[in-house]
């Protein structure tokens, strides 16, 4: 009698071993969804920043084509050009 | 060429968009084709579409939606899929965030809106089943007859997330009893045990099992007594009482988990009261809820477990069996009924996901409020209570059964998430009652490292909204 008592009990033991194995498994694949989740919302915070970099770089270069495109077009610069014109003619003149 | 069409559906106010390749030539011949007609080319064109969207007229859809649903379709495993819908109006635009799909839902709630797509090749299929079967006659728009199709085989139907369209209008009202009607034939087809019912004023379809099968209930103990309804009761024995008391079925057994402290006279008195269907299983080791079930899993005879907390009463004769109705659909692995407290109030319908963790749906609520669609028939949840649940034996053993690391608290919340992660439905049973006397027997307050554990698998699925229960405001 006891000793079915004792192997009931190693019975109930290694199964219950085995639901906690399964438990155990499940709930790791459970951690790496969440890990790849955090991941990819890191990813995406550092995508986004990376993004407000790029924008702040294209907006300061457009900035820096418009005020170019605006010193072109003024008097002064192509005062200035007009006066500086034979001295460009004179220094390719020189280069050849 | 790529070509969008958008056709006219005969006699509705449906459309049906497609796109697919052809000769620019064949433009005008195509524009007013009903596409309903099978002896048609046009139909050349459909099966050869990536995408079909069906929808009505207050929707629009201009290319760069249509693309993006296009792109978003081919990134979900789902045969169907649905986006939300922003409703424009003078007071501003509101965006409509849709459920997941939810085929038990849909038995009372065709809630999937006005737009659903699936791919070419399948609207192909369904038009020429729908042309040949029961479905054709039971005057229903084309979008309800889609979804109930897919409904009736089994497909699922996904959301896309990143996309969402304009409507103009309220959407199409959907003649709910022609709905039932058609779920009911459909039902019937496949075999699936259903009735009517009227609860609150309400028609709805009710699913039940007329062949339940074995069931083993398993109710963890320790023997306590509490009041309840002003008498002090041994919570065990009046549980098991109105087991016996109230249940129609005959082939169950009641599996009694009991600690040390369990009067020995209240252990005789189940056995000698109730025979030998009640079966003692002694647990010799320090409080854990987890365990005691899973020790009490493994010592069951049959294929179908209810856990059943000691601080219950059984309130509804037929109670198995409509709980097996909803455990038999293919995709449900674990089901519980309506909870009520002991003044009749809600305790529980079911988890949903809140701020970032699980509470019970409309916890106490009154069970009368007909407002309340998703309180009053049975629909998905992302978890239900292990004070009462449903599980087939063998998802049972799939997952683990009750994780042990949560001794106390959120384990059958963690046991809802391995069962979805398990590619199975927690469902919540809105048609029968079992009354909760809420953790009366126990202290129901997790713990810090319990919460601790369960957000480190789940929290990803915690931090979101919920999948199911959306109140549109």
């Amino acid at each position: 009698m006891d000793d079915t008592h004792a192997q009931t009990a190693d019975l109930d033991a290694l199964r219950l071993e085995n639901l906690r194995l399964r438990d155990a498994l499940i709930g790791a694949f459970g951690e790496i969804g969440r890990l790849k989740a955090h991941e990819s919302r890191q990813s995406q915070v550092e995508f986004r920043e990376l993004q407000r970099h790029l924008d702040n770089a294209l907006a300061q270069a457009e900035d820096l084509v418009n005020q170019i495109a605006a010193l072109r077009q003024s008097h002064s610069w192509r005062v200035g050009n007009f006066l500086m014109r034979p001295f460009s003619i004179l220094r390719r003149a020189v280069r050849r | 060429m790529i070509q969008r069409q958008k056709i006219r559906h005969g006699s509705t106010d449906q459309w049906l968009y497609f796109q697919t390749e052809y000769a620019s030539d064949e433009d005008d011949t195509h524009s007013a084709i009903d596409v309903l007609d099978r002896n048609s080319h046009v139909w050349e064109l459909v099966v050869r579409s990536p995408i079909v969207v069906v929808t009505d007229l207050s929707v629009s859809i201009d290319d760069l939606i249509f693309n993006n649903l296009l792109s978003g379709s081919r990134m979900i495993p789902d045969p169907g899929w649905t986006v939300d819908e922003v409703h424009l109006s003078s007071s501003g635009a509101v965006r409509r965030q849709k459920p997941e799909y939810s085929p038990v839902r849909m038995l009372n709630d065709p809630y999937f809106g006005g737009v659903i797509g699936v791919s070419g090749e399948l609207f192909h299929q369904y038009q020429a089943e729908l042309s040949a079967s029961f479905l054709s006659r039971e005057g229903m728009s084309p979008l309800q007859c889609l979804a109930l199709w897919m409904w009736s085989n089994d497909m699922s139907v996904g959301r896309l997330n990143d996309v969402a369209v304009e409507r103009s209008e309220a959407p199409l009202k959907l003649h709910l009893h022609r709905w039932h009607a058609a779920i009911s034939r459909v039902a019937s087809k496949r075999g699936i045990d259903h009735r009517w019912n009227i609860r609150h004023d309400r028609p709805r379809i009710e699913l039940y099992s007329s062949n339940p099968g074995a069931v083993s209930i398993i109710i963890p103990t320790n023997g306590s007594s509490q009041r309840v309804w002003g008498l002090r009761r041994n919570l065990v024995s009046q549980c098991v009482e109105s087991i016996f008391s109230k249940t129609t079925e005959q082939e169950f057994e009641v599996v009694v988990v009991y600690d040390q402290t369990t009067p020995k006279a209240v252990l005789k008195d189940l056995v000698t009261s109730h025979g030998p269907r009640v079966r003692l299983v002694e647990f010799d080791r320090p409080f854990n809820f987890s365990e005691k079930c899973n020790l009490g899993a493994l010592r069951s005879s049959f294929d179908t477990l209810c856990f059943l907390n000691d601080d219950t009463i059984i309130d509804s004769p037929d109670w198995i069996s409509s709980c097996a109705g909803y455990l038999g659909l293919p995709r449900v692995g674990l089901v519980g009924p309506r909870l009520v407290l002991e003044d009749g109030r809600i305790q529980s319908a079911g988890h949903i996901i809140e701020n970032g963790g699980v509470v019970h749906l409309a916890s106490g609520e009154s069970s009368q409020d007909s407002n309340r669609l998703s309180i009053q028939s049975s629909g998905e949840r992302v978890g239900v209570t292990f004070a009462c649940a449903f599980t087939p034996k063998a998802v049972f053993w799939q997952v683990g059964g009750l994780c042990e690391e949560l001794p106390n608290s959120f384990n059958d919340v963690d046991y809802a998430f391995k069962v979805r992660s398990a590619e199975k439905d927690a469902v919540w049973n809105a048609d029968v009652g079992v009354y909760h006397f809420e953790s009366l027997s126990r202290n129901p307050k997790a713990t810090q490292s319990e919460i601790t554990f369960l957000e480190s698998r789940w929290k990803h699925l915690l931090d979101v909204s919920d999948p199911y229960i959306h109140e549109i405001s």
